[in-house]
Parts: structure tokens; sequence; C-alpha cells
């Protein structure tokens, strides 16, 4: 893949084309079996990605999504489209939600879904419901010691090892890479989860969904943030509160 | 975590609740000291809960908390508590 770097401007109306191609190399990346290439596209996609910047303002995510600013505003807020303050004070979207909702319309417009969007935030709606199961995710009899913040976790990482594919283990493994670059996590932690992402899958999942006090710990340093959508993780957060409470 | 990175959860939180924001544990340092230890930078995550609706600490935790997209977004989050957390003995709570 070969593109000029100045189609990667954020500025304009080159965005459109920014993710489109960081939609391309995500797909390049998961259909390619070889390792090297694998990392190759990835790495390039994240440079993408960092000229866009961590969030977009709402007028250039309709422009994106192909929806009125009134129509997003209405999704921004009802929590049905991420959105967050950013350090200067602006609600903007997450870049990732747009890229994760980019995709999902893809999808559904190869499907010929009508009215996309309003489509996808259906089926988020119905995969918190139908997903978010404290029965199946936590112990039946909460162990003492257990804080809230720790059955959040535990709920939250089980839920992650169920859906476990390549593309969330290698968003994990480069936010792992950012921080240790940043020295925003304890070596200690950082070679441990090192350890853990380089396991196969299935090896993942067991070692993130454990309930043992090592386990714990470590998911307090947990690289797998932003897997589950803001209304699976509200719901489960309430869910918990609920469990603790009843 | 960074002070700048501290004000950014603590207005995130306060916006979340529409409330004073009390910011207990280790990180309330950053409401004494501009340059806080090295060990300080390392750690992700606020304890904080609104002064006046402490119950509403689950709504911060459901908005800004571990694994959220501010979290994902930014790398550091607010974790809600309750206020009868054990409070560091030197720093103590701080409201912001």
């Amino acid at each position: 893949l070969c593109y000029p770097l100045e189609t990667m401007s954020p500025e304009a109306d080159d965005l459109q084309d920014a993710f489109d191609l960081i939609l391309r190399l995500e797909q390049a990346a998961n259909e390619s079996s070889d390792p090297a290439v694998t990392s190759n596209l990835l790495a390039a996609r994240d440079f993408i990605a960092g000229t866009i910047g961590p969030t977009l303002k709402p007028a250039a995510v309709s422009r994106l999504l192909g929806v009125s600013q009134t129509a997003l505003n209405r999704w921004l807020e009802k929590g049905e489209i991420a959105s967050v303050r950013t350090p200067e004070g602006r609600r903007e979207v997450p870049r990732d939600e747009v890229v994760d909702l980019l995709e999902h319309l893809r999808r559904l417009r190869a499907n010929g879904a009508a009215r996309p969007l309003a489509a996808a935030l259906r089926e988020r709606r119905q995969t918190a419901e139908q997903t978010v199961d404290l029965e199946r995710l936590l112990p039946r009899r909460v162990p003492r010691g257990h804080r809230a913040a720790e059955l959040q976790a535990l709920a939250y990482h089980r839920l992650v090892a169920e859906r476990l594919d390549d593309d969330i283990a290698n968003q994990a493994r480069r936010r792992l890479h950012t921080w240790i670059a940043t020295g925003r996590i304890h070596p200690k932690w950082a070679s441990e989860w090192q350890r853990i992402l380089s396991l196969p899958l299935a090896r993942i999942a067991k070692e993130i969904s454990a309930d043992t006090p090592r386990a714990r710990e470590l998911r307090q340093t947990s690289p797998f943030a932003g897997v589950l959508n803001e209304h699976e993780r509200r719901s489960l957060v309430e869910a918990v509160e609920r469990r603790l409470a009843g | 975590m960074k002070p700048e990175e501290f004000e950014h959860v603590v207005r995130a939180a306060a916006e979340v609740v529409k409330d004073e924001i009390v910011v207990i544990g280790s990180q309330a340092v950053h409401g004494e000291l501009r340059s806080p230890p090295d060990e300080l930078l390392v750690s992700r995550e606020v304890d904080v809960y609104p002064r006046s609706n402490p119950e509403r600490a689950v709504d911060i935790d459901g908005a800004i908390g571990d694994g959220s997209q501010f979290d994902a977004t930014f790398g550091y989050y607010a974790h809600g508590v309750g206020p009868e957390t054990p409070r560091q003995p030197l720093q103590g709570g701080r409201g912001v």
C-alpha cells in the first residue's frame, strides 16, 4: 500500500480519506497471516490515526457519518454515541469511536440497510442488553473483600475475553506500547502484560478473566480500555451496583 | 499522572455530576504540589466522589471510569469511591 502523505492531512476534506485508509489498513492487517506485515500495517494505521488526533469535533463527525448535526447531538446527549470532555473543556467524539461506527456502517451498507447509523446504534443497544448478564459474568455469591471496582473490572474483562479477537488484542498491544513509551505503567506490570499479550488468544482470555488476587491487581493496569461501547459499559457498572446493593 | 491530566479528570468528573469533586488518595497531592513526585506520574487513576451527592460516584465510574472511552482516549480515568474510603493521612481529602 502506498499513499501520498498529503492525503493524510486532517485539514479540510481529507479527513474522510484518512478514515477510509485507517479502515482499509485495519482490514488488511486482520487478513494478513504474516506477523511482520500485520505489524507494519498497524504501525501505518497508528501513524494516520495520530495525524487526526484523539478526538474530533461534532461537526466533523456529522459529515463523516453522513447525518445532520442535530441528529448527531441527539445521539451524543443520549450517550448512544460516545463523547468525551477534552482537556480544553469541549465535548468531542473519540476518534476510535468514529472508526468503530464507520466500520459498522460499512458492513450495514454492504447488506443494504436503510438508515444504517440508526441501525448500527440499535444493534449496539441489543448487544448490550444481551451480553451484560451478570449471572453469567460474575460468581453467584460475591466473595468477601471484592470491591465494586474489582467486580466491575472482572465482569468487564470476562466480557472482553468472550469477544477477544486479533483486532482487540492488537489494540491492547498498541496501547501497552504507548504506555511503556510514555512511562504510564509501572515496569513490573508492563512486563507482565507483555507476557500475557504474547500468548495465544485463548490463553489471554483465561488470564484476563481469572478471579485471583494476582489477576485483580493486574486488571488495575489493563490496556483493554474501550473494547465495550459506552452503552455496554454503563449497563455493566449499573448492574454491578445493583448486585452489591441487593 | 501529570498535573494537567489530573485537572482534566477532575473537571470531567465535575461535569458528569454537576457538583464539586472531592479527591482522595495519593493523587490528592496534586492539589498541593505543582511538581509532584515521579511515582505519581505512573498512576492512571484519580479516586473521587461528588461532595453533595456521594452516591453519584457510580455515575462518574459509568462515564469516565476504568475501561471507558475517556480512559481509552486519554489513558487516565476517575474512580468513583465513597467518602468512607480511607484517606491518606498526609494529604487527606482535597476539595476541588
